[in-house]
């Protein structure tokens, strides 16, 4: 009885939220619900599928998503194996657990103060002569090529991946099989790209796709760093829904819809790949 | 007295249990003979408690277990898997039984002492069951089973895993302490000469049915194809003079 | 000899930038917090002082208030998420469907918790927490909760199940099984869950913002309005505050960051 009743409380507070908000932002984009709830219509919908808007937010956030995702993983692969591999860096070991302290904000704001045109670095190159006014400096944050978000990203999770191929590295027995691989004739270059960034990657396969989709879903960041045009989704999403242009809302509600599709899928996806993988292993 | 009648189990459309029946007289051990699949494993959950049967009874001094909730049974089952807790040490691994049973302090003490001398583990007394053999492992799960004198012990291939060795030691030191303890049991195995040296009585265990035999002439002769290879292999071997 | 020393030196430098990387950020809020005038190009010649820190510590200007709104929504939200997270995954994983079952609590943990606030406006409204700190509190809910869930799914295996099997024939009852096996098998499970659904509640800002509209300031919404208002020095002690005592008290208990790697004895 107890049993069932755990099951009751999982399924009302997981489920059904996210059955019902899924169900009213339908509704809503539909002309069914809300202020502007006139009756059935497509209208919403084909506003968001003509405008560019939405089709370029997706792109740039998928980009940004990708994106981050690399820098950070050319970044942490190879400072696993150094780490791994007898480089005694403590204090760069005990370094990595602080970003994992950093809310995303809190980067997003620290990152700003740093890159921005009177920022710190900015300032640096002002004292010691590099530049002469502000203007001189480079655009680093709200930028065209979006570096403070990216140096913000991945300053928030390269650390995190650093530690767990290092921990992979342990349970996988990559110093065994580094010896082996030299037996076999490989160089350590070789062996980095052949055996050690490919089995980590395949290991941490599920655990990069659950990071992709919150980096997709990131708002914090893009808030603070990012240009005005184009937005990342979910900043588009909260926009238009809370802007006064009363138009907007269900085309935001439509989106909303859209976004958490394309996360279903991704999630389902996930999902599926990771039950291969477990029955792989068995 | 262990009365054990008819207990069916049937998954979906798969019986895996066809009426099992035999009796066990108190302080005696039925060694049982069967391969993996042969429902030894759901037959001993089903006198532990830990599974529920479709029909049958399992009585013990004339009492009726089925329905009775495992903690008040008093049947312990042991499976080739320790089960230690991992988060007490071996004496406390030993004492849990006693202690939640509220005895003395000074009682648990004792008892779980004498018990540590008996299985030869008074050295391994405050380490994490992590950190032990397997043997020694099997050996904690063994005094924590019999240090609450279970009125039947359910021993599921405990020596499975164990080295040929180990496993050895393990049988010398199961009789001993079954002797002393007098402790009624029920030792299933696919090895057959575990089977003759674990057990007063026999029997075999196939496609969900029991047979107990009279006494080990009779096991020896039954037509099974398992025990006949087994014994060919022996009698095959050149006489060392 | 000379090359390879000249190849250690280029990896002590690589791996001072990136430790560099890593610090410069916190440094750099600690920094702006004690400056008071800061005009560009002033950098170590600015006007440094505490004023920022003696009106957040004094509570003169709300922050100490913050502080208080957010330890009790990240504490609480943290302490029910964990609790509830283990009974219900416990049901779960002994249910026959459990990997359907435990695939549901990926998809409200995953979609960006702003945009689950977006969907849910409405029903929220109807509730009447908009705005409200139970509000708030419901929202972090809906997300930690499925993650707390997701956590525990490696604790209750089969093993896990033995035992407890093994602890009721050894004559412990529901109770007992509970309070003498499982919470102490699950203490480490337990302190990290916890304050891994504590760190996420903290972290949160889109939908405490959404959800609260403005009026439950914890303090990410408080250090974005500062942002906002282009006080950053009072924003940068905000941060600070968010992040350091955090920061010092993982920094003793790596233990707790890491749920994929050092979770299980």
């Amino acid at each position: 009885m107890l049993k069932r009743g755990l099951l009751i409380l999982f399924i009302v507070f997981t489920v059904v939220p996210m059955v019902a908000g899924l169900l009213y932002s339908l509704l809503y984009s539909l002309g069914l619900a809300g202020l502007l709830g006139k009756g059935f219509t497509t209208q919403y919908w084909e506003t968001l599928f003509t405008s560019s808007e939405i089709w370029s937010s997706l792109a740039y956030t998928s980009l940004l998503t990708i994106g981050s995702l690399l820098l950070m993983l050319a970044i942490a692969l190879p400072l696993a194996y150094g780490l791994h591999f007898g480089q005694h860096a403590k204090g760069m070991y005990a370094a990595l657990f602080l970003p994992l302290t950093v809310p995303p904000l809190i980067a997003a704001l620290a990152w700003n103060f740093i890159l921005s045109p009177s920022g710190i670095v900015s300032r640096i190159a002002q004292n010691i002569g590099l530049i002469q006014t502000m203007d001189g400096f480079p655009r680093l944050v709200n930028d065209l090529a979006n570096v403070g978000i990216l140096v913000t990203h991945v300053f928030l999770l390269f650390p995190f991946f650093t530690l767990v191929f290092l921990n992979l590295a342990q349970k996988e027995n990559l110093t065994g099989l580094r010896g082996m691989s030299a037996t076999l004739g490989a160089t350590h270059r070789q062996f980095f790209r052949k055996i050690f960034a490919p089995l980590l990657l395949q290991k941490a396969s599920s655990l990069l796709l659950l990071y992709a989709v919150f980096l997709f879903g990131a708002y914090e960041v893009p808030l603070l760093l990012g240009r005005s045009s184009p937005r990342v989704v979910t900043l588009l999403i909260v926009d238009k829904v809370s802007k006064f242009d009363l138009a907007g809302i269900p085309v935001g509600h439509a989106m909303a819809v859209l976004y958490s599709l394309l996360i279903g899928l991704l999630v389902t996806l996930m999902i599926a790949w990771k039950q291969r993988q477990s029955g792989a292993n068995r | 007295m262990i009365e054990v009648t008819g207990i069916q189990k049937q998954y979906g459309k798969e019986s895996v249990l066809k009426g099992i029946d035999f009796e066990l007289p108190a302080a005696t051990t039925l060694s049982l003979l069967g391969r993996s699949g042969c429902g030894k494993t759901t037959l001993l959950k089903i006198l532990a408690g830990l599974e529920a049967g479709d029909s049958g009874s399992f009585k013990i001094d004339g009492a009726e277990m089925l329905g009775i909730r495992p903690q008040d049974r008093g049947v312990v089952y042991l499976s080739q898997e320790p089960l230690l807790f991992p988060h007490l040490d071996v004496f406390e691994n030993i004492a849990f039984g006693l202690r939640i049973r509220g005895l003395q302090k000074q009682a648990v003490q004792q008892r779980v002492e004498q018990l540590l001398d008996q299985l030869g583990l008074e050295a391994q007394a405050r380490k994490a069951p992590a950190t032990l053999s397997g043997g020694q492992k099997q050996r904690a799960a063994f005094g924590r089973a019999i240090v609450i004198h279970p009125k039947i012990l359910l021993l599921d291939e405990p020596f499975g895993s164990l080295d040929a060795e180990t496993r050895a030691e393990m049988q010398v030191l199961f009789q001993t302490l079954r002797k002393a303890e007098k402790i009624t049991s029920l030792f299933v195995t696919h090895d057959l000469r575990e089977a003759i040296t674990m057990g007063d009585r026999f029997g075999k265990m196939a496609q969900g049915e029991i047979k107990v035999f009279a006494d080990l002439q009779a096991f020896l002769a039954e037509p099974d194809a398992n025990i006949q290879n087994e014994l060919a292999f022996w009698k095959k071997l050149p006489k060392i003079e | 000899m000379k090359k390879l020393s000249m190849r250690s030196l280029l990896r002590r430098f690589n791996n001072g930038i990136l430790t560099m990387l890593i610090i410069f950020p916190m440094l750099s809020l600690i920094y702006l917090s004690i400056v008071g005038e800061w005009s560009f190009p002033q950098l170590l010649d600015a006007q440094f002082t505490f004023q920022n820190w003696t009106n957040a510590l004094r509570g003169t200007d709300g922050l100490l208030d913050s502080f208080l709104i957010s330890l009790f929504i990240a504490v609480s939200i943290g302490l029910i998420a964990t609790f509830c997270g283990f009974l219900v995954c416990r049901a779960i994983m002994y249910h026959r469907r459990h990997s359907l079952l435990l695939s549901l609590a990926y998809y409200p943990y995953l979609i960006a918790p702003v945009v689950l606030g977006v969907m849910l406006q409405f029903y929220f409204i109807k509730l009447g927490v908009m705005g409200t700190l139970p509000g708030v509190m419901l929202a972090h809910f809906l997300f930690i909760f499925p993650y707390a869930v997701l956590f525990f799914a490696g604790f209750w295996t089969h093993q896990t199940r033995a035992i407890e099997g093994q602890a009721m024939t050894l004559g412990a009852n529901r109770w007992q099984v509970f309070s003498k096996v499982l919470f102490p098998m699950a203490k480490n499970w337990l302190y990290i869950c916890f304050f891994q659904s504590f760190m996420i509640s903290w972290f949160e800002f889109g939908v405490t913002q959404y959800v609260g509209i403005g009026k439950v300031s914890t303090l990410t919404v408080r250090t974005m309005q500062y942002v906002k208002e282009a006080n950053p020095h009072v924003a940068a002690v905000a941060a600070c505050l968010m992040v350091l005592p955090l920061a010092a008290f993982l920094l003793l208990n790596r233990r707790f960051l890491l749920r994929n790697t050092e979770n299980n004895d």
